[in-house]
């Protein structure tokens, strides 16, 4: 965050910077440790430096060490002479195809979620009068909901025996499916419709920074249409567009589900992970994860170097840009049915998930459009303990995981919050580094440290434990987390803390009654949305379940292939009742966050100027979409 | 009600020092103003005193009591901030009944403070609005109310009037300091604007490059400034040279100077008029002397005459002599 420059005339140490005793100093931005000579001993400060102690020592454990191990392994043990493993791997035409499928999926689907993306962000900011909030929401609804579900009602509208496919068969006659759901075009069309989101959250969010005056100062120098794009509108909303491009890629090529499910023999990077891993051949698979971070973390320094290049900073006094788009009705008509089309798309695997979780399998298996209505898949979801099962051990997983990763993010970003010290920012940076690692990554990483003993695990093998999936969840849901407690402690108003003290309150009540208040939405905001992504979670409950913690996104899966689809597609409505319901506490947390909000500092945060209708609903990451970050990071 | 000294205190940031010895007493009820440019430590001193810093070196005594080591709480002093600092989850009233609730005033007395303060400022018929919709001067009006309301021994004020326009600005320096009367609390307020501190205060600390110039009534500070920043800080001014009392250079106002046709025994140079800018209430002239002094080939010198109808006027071109009014 880049907070505003302290408008005091004297940069000052701040208050508490003693509260963290030995975690160093750290001051006003910019500036170096506090002065050595003025640490006291306090309670307060034993206790944070053996906190942040814990956190540093976990941090390395469960994401340095492991990182480190996988690229150890990967050259076979050999050190640098172990590099003739990458030579034998990309030797291989397997592997080639491989490579070059992965990034050709990245490609496309950074190409199609762009296209989608900021048609719908067009539409919604300029063309769209009525109902846009709702429409905001539904097109949000993607984020809350998780992929795999989406994939297997996908599989159900559009695969060899899906509803479409079977219609359009129907209908026409046909003797074979018309529709060849899968492969290289099935994978792209799901990533697409999945993850189109942050091209359209981060677009909307830039649209709105353009800056009518600019407009206007194009305009009455001459310039037409084209040049008010090219000069007023591409600057800002190019920023948004590499941002998301970069963030679609890493989600594309880390994506897992989408080519497992519906690949078919279509390779990819992260399918034959899987695969080197099932087959115990754990050089292989860290090879493979070696070469998929690679092609993440070069995309992200890509990226990252062509947002530096073209970051803008907004205007002054910015004034929104609302273009008359009003005059062709033709025009405004085919968009407007453009956006239904993708609406629907959107919206029917969700649809048909409520749908067949109402059939029974067998009315599932024989009928176009399944009849009669039912609850028995809910009852056998609900009642029999074995099937009920996997949904009460994600729901603990997943509160254990986001619990564990608060405790660990929250105290990092508030002793953080008036700027940060060396250690603070390497522990910061570690706490980031799930960032780029797709799932899988972070899955073989994990294997390869804990499948034996560790003294990060006390000595005992983590692997076939129930520990070891929350573990994994938490480490992806850190950078998440870490981000909305950043924003969330960035919103406490700049001196707010110092008014309580001065009132007479001591650090503790001001902790409750000043900063508590401030954060909790915003925070809650963050940890429902990691916890969502948790529940959902496929590529590394697929790696790492055992007997103890099967989760509910491998059992969605595997019921269905075990043709009880009925009772997968009530696990999957199941989950996404849990997630609108969320989804709903979030919008009402937004809503309150916005109540409170301290427009001025924000605002001079972000250096536009003028109140600002925002949009929905990035919960927590918003502000971070403005200052050309991803607003969420890739899910897995 | 207490006072306050700084005893050579220093304090540095980063390894830079911010404050390099400064010391400052603040008598018991007086309203005391610290002004200076950006980056000078007024800042600093300010957040010393309310203890949300610690100085390297040096003491901070309230009533005679050292308080370099109290925390903030501890100290009964109340901080108006630049921005307010308001809390956003609480209403008006709420605000201003913080102090008095975390020091567990009964609540009867409480809720009467709160109404007397309010009363103060001005804001008794807004108690109930979230204090977030108010308008910038308002939300001033309650971080003064907030500050006040438990009767601390010492209030604060950092650059308060710095985010208002400049009518507010008048009409708020005013109400401070009808209010500093009022609660007769000693109160130390930071500023940058010379007007401000001038208008305002009992007494003025000019402050620059981490160390008081100089410290003494308004009328003092302004009328014989201690050195050039300390004249140019306050005020505009001319420095003439060969015009001082052993032969140095004189610090002189402008409206200390005037200007006549003819070269009197009093005159201090001669020149030609440069510029005349008719300002309604006075002139302002600027004046071209050469040959003022040496190695000073050209000065050009500000005179400020009033236009009260027994002063000469000139035209740019005139030659004239400067001399003391």
């Amino acid at each position: 965050m880049s907070g505003p420059a302290p408008a005091s005339d004297a940069v000052s140490p701040r208050l508490g910077a003693r509260a963290f005793g030995a975690h160093a100093g750290r001051a006003g931005r910019g500036g170096s440790a506090w002065p050595r000579r003025r640490w006291r001993v306090t309670p307060l400060g034993v206790a944070a430096a053996l906190y942040f102690a814990l956190v540093a020592f976990l941090a390395v454990g469960y994401i340095l060490v492991p990182a480190l191990r996988t690229a150890a392994i990967s050259l076979d043990g050999r050190g640098l002479a172990g590099l003739a493993t990458y030579a034998g791997f990309l030797s291989d035409p397997v592997n080639q195809t491989a490579v070059l499928n992965t990034l050709a999926v990245g490609a496309a689907s950074t190409l199609t979620c762009a296209v989608v993306g900021i048609a719908l962000a067009v539409y919604v900011r300029f063309f769209c009068t009525r109902h846009r909030r709702l429409l905001q929401i539904l097109l949000m609804s993607p984020v809350m909901i998780p992929g795999v579900v989406i994939v297997v009602a996908f599989m159900q509208l559009y695969g060899e025996s899906g509803m479409v496919t079977r219609a359009l068969g129907a209908l026409l006659g046909a003797d074979r499916p018309l529709l060849s759901f899968g492969g290289f075009g099935g994978i792209v069309f799901v990533i697409t419709y999945t993850q189109y989101v942050y091209f359209y959250l981060n677009v909307y969010t830039a649209l709105q920074y353009v800056d009518a005056n600019v407009v206007e100062s194009v305009r009455s120098l001459g310039g037409g249409m084209g040049r008010v794009v090219r000069d007023a509108v591409l600057p800002v909303v190019r920023p948004a567009v590499i941002v998301s491009a970069m963030t679609t890629f890493v989600s594309a090529v880390g994506s897992y589900s989408a080519p497992a499910l519906i690949g078919g023999t279509y390779r990819v990077l992260s399918t034959q992970i899987v695969l080197a891993k099932v087959n115990y051949d754990m050089v292989l698979a860290s090879v493979e994860v070696m070469v998929l971070l690679a092609i993440g973390v070069a995309a992200t320094a890509l990226c990252s170097a062509l947002a530096r290049r073209y970051r803008v900073a907004a205007g002054a006094r910015a004034v929104y840009w609302r273009p008359d788009v009003g005059r062709s009705r033709v025009a405004r008509g085919l968009f407007t049915a453009f956006v239904a089309v993708q609406l629907v798309v959107v919206l029917l695997p969700v649809a048909v998930i409520f749908y067949l979780s109402l059939m029974s399998t067998q009315s599932i298996m024989t009928e176009v459009f399944p009849t009669g209505l039912t609850l028995g898949n809910y009852e056998a979801v609900l009642t029999n303990p074995r099937t009920f099962r996997p949904l009460g051990n994600s729901l603990v997983m997943a509160l254990a995981a986001v619990g564990a990763g608060l405790a660990l993010t929250l105290p990092v970003a508030y002793a953080s919050r008036k700027g940060k010290s060396l250690p603070a920012a390497v522990l910061e940076g570690l706490l980031m580094l799930p960032w780029c690692m797709p799932a899988s990554v972070i899955a073989i990483d994990l294997i390869n440290v804990f499948s034996g003993p560790s003294p990060f695990s006390l000595g005992r093998p983590l692997i076939g434990t129930f520990e070891i999936l929350p573990i994994a969840y938490a480490v992806m849901a850190l950078p998440l987390l870490l981000n909305a407690s950043r924003v969330a402690v960035g919103g406490v108003r700049e001196n707010a803390e110092e008014a309580a003290r001065s009132l007479g309150a001591g650090p503790a009540r001001t902790f409750a009654q000043v900063v508590l208040p401030a954060i909790v939405p915003g925070v809650l905001a963050g940890a429902i949305l990691a916890f969502v992504r948790t529940m959902g979670e496929y590529t590394m409950s697929a790696l790492l379940y055992g007997v103890h913690n099967r989760p509910i996104a491998v059992s969605i899966v595997t019921t269905m292939q075990e043709y009880q689809i009925g009772v997968s597609m009530a696990y999957g409505a199941l989950v996404i009742a849990l997630c609108c319901v969320l989804l709903f506490a979030i919008l009402r947390l937004d809503a309150a966050r916005l109540g409170v909000e301290d427009a001025p500092r924000r605002r001079r945060a972000r250096g536009a100027g003028g109140a600002k209708p925002r949009g929905v609903d990035a919960p927590g990451c918003a502000e971070e979409a403005d200052e050309g970050q991803a607003a969420l990071p890739p899910e897995k | 009600m207490a006072d306050i000294a700084l005893e050579s205190v220093t304090c540095s940031y980063g390894g830079a020092p911010v404050l390099c010895g400064v010391d400052l007493t603040i008598a018991d009820g007086e309203l005391h103003t610290v002004l200076g440019p950006s980056g000078c430590g007024k800042t600093t001193t300010l957040r010393l005193i309310a203890g949300f810093l610690r100085p390297d070196s040096g003491r901070i005594l309230m009533d005679g009591a050292d308080i370099t080591h109290l925390p903030p709480e501890k100290r009964r002093m109340g901080v108006v901030f630049q921005n307010y600092a308001l809390f956003p989850q609480m209403t008006v009233a709420q605000n201003v009944a913080y102090g008095l609730r975390v020091a567990r005033r009964p609540k009867a007395d409480a809720a009467r403070a709160v109404a007397d303060y309010l009363d103060l400022v001005g804001l008794a018929d807004l108690a109930d609005r979230n204090a977030m919709e108010l308008s910038g001067g308002q939300q001033q009006r309650v971080a003064l109310a907030r500050a006040l309301a438990p009767e601390p021994r010492v209030l604060l004020l950092d650059e308060p009037l710095s985010n208002l326009d400049a009518e507010l600005r008048q009409r708020m320096r005013e109400e401070i300091r009808r209010i500093q009367r009022q609660v007769g609390v000693t109160t130390l307020f930071i500023t940058h604007d010379q007007q401000e501190a001038l208008a305002l205060s009992d007494a003025v600390s000019v402050m620059h490059a981490g160390a008081i110039a100089q410290t003494g009534a308004p009328r003092e500070v302004y009328e014989h400034p201690a050195d050039a920043f300390v004249a140019a800080f306050t005020g505009e001014v001319n420095r003439i040279p060969g015009a001082g009392p052993d032969g140095g250079e004189a610090l002189v106002r402008p409206e200390a100077l005037r200007l006549a046709a003819e070269p009197g025994p009093r005159a201090l140079l001669t020149g030609r008029v440069a510029v005349a800018r008719y300002e309604g209430f006075a002139t302002r002239y600027e004046v071209v002397c050469e040959g003022a002094g040496e190695g000073v080939a050209v000065l050009r010198v500000g005179v400020l005459m009033l236009n009260d109808g027994r002063s000469p006027v000139f035209a740019e071109g005139d030659a004239v002599a400067v001399e003391r009014a």
